[in-house]
């Protein structure tokens, strides 16, 4: 997805061997690389900030959801990490098990320290997993296998989050106080996951779909990811800084912060 | 916070010899909400159907004396 993703100074050596997966293109295999160093990141944050309500939901029911959604969620890291040792790429970020095993983060930083409120545990669920989903959809058919059929398990469970993502939504902006709770968080983090697409005709994620490894470019997942958003939290009443262009079927969502994005890690450098 | 409802949820496990069953019951604000619920609460078993029905549409026919 980036142009330098860590570890890349060096041309990739070609190792050969047999069940190694072998990109001839050096960008696209950094970019694989930094790929899945970032669902791996964003599947494990958002898991372990999600178990850290997993004793005080404000239901019974949602503290349940809670702890099945972080087993879900640390499983998919769990899928995803092994990939970085299969790819013939040197000093490749190691998959994470504990949250200070490594230095460079790849996740978004909304998910950098345990989240202070209910309402930060709705929009991280409602807006950072579905991000990671249009991700996921578009390495489904890579023509690295071993990505895509982890991408479509996943992609299968996460039906059940999903719905309980949007059902959190629906339940919190359904007072006034939970509706400008949430309004707060997502006007904090929809910026950073406009941004994580990355901008448009990125490098690294053009040379993705070139190869084959992956099947939308970055535009195309903005679109998608608003797509299935928008239309939720408008409906709630939050205030979503986008508009449809009906005409070009697009959504419009003007400037973004694009100076404080760090390109190889995915996330906003927050001051 | 939004008003929920009860709902008792039935199943029945894998394999035909197993019929539908009373399991327990969770509160929802909306039925999907609660299906979800359900499926993420009672999943000890490997279930070959689940259903989520309101409370409130129960008719009790006999009750325990």
């Amino acid at each position: 997805m980036s142009e330098r993703p860590e570890g890349t100074e060096a041309v990739a050596p070609g190792r050969g061997a047999q069940s190694e997966f072998l990109v001839d293109n050096d960008d696209a295999l950094a970019a694989l690389v930094n790929l899945i160093a970032v669902i791996g990141d964003n599947e494990y944050f958002l898991g372990r900030r999600v178990s850290e309500w997993a004793d005080a939901g404000p239901l019974l029911e949602s503290t349940a959801a809670c702890a099945a959604i972080t087993q879900d969620k640390l499983g998919h890291s769990r899928a995803i990490y092994p990939l970085l040792e299969e790819l013939p790429w040197p000093k490749a970020p190691t998959g994470l098990q504990g949250e200070i095993d490594r230095a460079r983060r790849y996740s978004v930083s909304f998910l950098d320290d345990p989240l202070p409120s209910w309402s930060n545990v709705v929009a991280a669920l409602a807006l950072v997993g579905p991000a990671v989903n249009v991700v996921l959809e578009a390495v489904e058919n890579s023509r690295y296998e071993a990505l895509a059929r982890r991408a479509h398990r996943i992609l299968d469970e996460e039906r059940l989050t999903s719905a309980y993502a949007e059902g959190l939504v629906r339940q919190i902006a359904y007072e006034e106080r939970g509706r400008k709770l949430l309004q707060e968080r997502v006007n904090e983090l929809l910026p950073e996951m406009l941004c994580w697409f990355g901008p448009e005709g990125e490098f690294g994620i053009e040379a993705l779909k070139a190869e084959g490894l992956t099947s939308m470019g970055n535009e195309e997942m903005r679109q998608r990811y608003l797509d299935r958003i928008a239309p939720l939290l408008q409906g709630c009443g939050i205030e979503v800084p986008v508009e449809r262009n009906e005409s070009e079927g697009r959504w419009e969502y003007g400037e973004l912060p694009w100076k404080e994005w760090n390109q190889l890690q995915r996330r906003l450098e927050r001051s | 916070m939004r008003p929920v409802d009860n709902y008792e949820v039935f199943t029945a496990r894998v394999g035909e010899e197993h019929p539908l069953r009373h399991n327990g019951n969770v509160r929802g604000a909306e039925p999907v909400d609660a299906a979800v619920y359900a499926h993420l609460m009672y999943d000890e078993w490997r279930w070959r159907e689940m259903f989520v029905v309101p409370s409130k549409s129960i008719v009790r026919v006999i009750r325990p004396e």
